[in-house]
């Protein structure tokens, strides 16, 4: 036998419950009383086309945003990592180009005679020179002897 | 003019919601329905007093939301719904109140089985309805729905939201701690 049907062998199906007489009679008459009036459904409100499509509006918006962000990001990058000597940027070529700057020569065009010429004035030997500024030169201009005609040209210089 | 409800359920739901053969088909409604939903928040309970409260909730629940009824579901189902939910509410509230912990339905349960003056089982009766208070609470309706009022795994099913399958073990298991609970 199921353990249902022991439980009802034994215990019935009856709860035992009870209610005062008349009860459900007065409970019928109790509910209606108190019902509040009839429930209206709430209305539909009426929306403007604006109220409509603001949210789609905005939506766009949004997306609109995002999409300038990222071209403003790619534009800003992808200039950033081009720039070089070979590749300047282009407002920096229209201001040398429109001749507001004037170019400053990288490389010195001092020639060998011009070196020898500003040694000569200013020291007896490269020995010196190279005592002076801490570093050697090569060995040509090791080799090369300070002119006496230079020496001279540089006590006049300092004459005058 | 004598109003006479009617036979078909279709035809009160349309009555129900036009205004001017709503009251007299919510009457009729209640006359239908108030001892099957009484009896059901009766058992979950366990005394007259709070039932007859809940019941009382539950139509006026039920009015204030005639205009979200669609028709869907039986109006039997719809009342039971409110009905359970408007039990376990009421179980957890009052379980807040005495200050008693989460899972302290079976005392409350059988507190109130004791000051309900209209019990009137006997001793058998009073201990399984005991037995019946130690269940969890989805048990504990499961066999209520199906113990006393034999009412169909299809209709629990609606009414529960749970499937027919789960509901049967759901039973069973019932059946087997409420069995074990009174042989101890």
């Amino acid at each position: 036998m199921r353990h249902e049907d022991k439980l009802k062998e034994k215990y019935g199906s009856d709860p035992g419950f009870e209610v005062p007489d008349g009860y459900f009679e007065e409970l019928n008459v109790s509910i209606m009383s108190k019902l509040p009036p009839y429930p209206e459904a709430p209305r539909s409100v009426d929306m403007s086309l604006w109220q409509r499509i603001k949210p789609y509006a905005y939506l766009a918006a949004m997306f609109a945003g995002i999409w300038l962000m990222m071209n403003m990001f790619h534009h800003v990058s992808s200039s950033a990592t081009s720039l070089s000597l070979e590749n300047p940027p282009e407002a920096l070529v229209d201001m040398i180009d429109a001749g507001g700057y004037d170019m400053i020569p990288v490389f010195s065009e001092e020639t060998d005679y011009d070196l020898q010429k500003d040694v000569s004035v200013n020291y007896d030997s490269f020995d010196e020179f190279e005592d002076d500024f801490g570093y050697e030169l090569e060995p040509e201009y090791s080799a090369m002897q300070v002119s006496v005609s230079a020496k001279d040209s540089k006590k006049e210089s300092r004459s005058v | 003019m004598v109003y006479t409800a009617p036979i078909d359920e279709k035809e009160l739901v349309k009555q129900l919601q036009n205004k001017a053969t709503a009251s007299q088909a919510f009457d009729a409604l209640i006359k239908k329905y108030s001892q099957p939903v009484y009896w059901q928040i009766r058992k979950m309970v366990m005394n007259h007093d709070d039932a007859n409260d809940l019941v009382q909730n539950v139509f006026i629940k039920a009015w204030n939301n005639l205009h979200n009824f669609r028709g869907d579901a039986k109006l039997s189902t719809w009342l039971f719904k409110i009905a359970i939910n408007e039990s376990i509410n009421f179980i957890n509230k009052e379980k807040q109140r005495l200050q008693l912990s989460e899972d302290a339905d079976e005392a409350f349960l059988i507190n109130n089985l004791e000051a309900d003056d209209y019990f009137d089982g006997d001793e058998l009766q009073k201990e399984l309805q005991k037995a019946i208070a130690k269940l969890p609470e989805k048990q504990r309706l499961v066999f209520n729905m199906r113990y006393y009022d034999e009412m169909k795994y299809e209709d629990m099913s609606e009414i529960l939201g749970t499937s027919v399958g789960a509901l049967k073990a759901s039973y069973h298991h019932a059946v087997k701690k409420v069995t074990e609970s009174l042989l101890e």
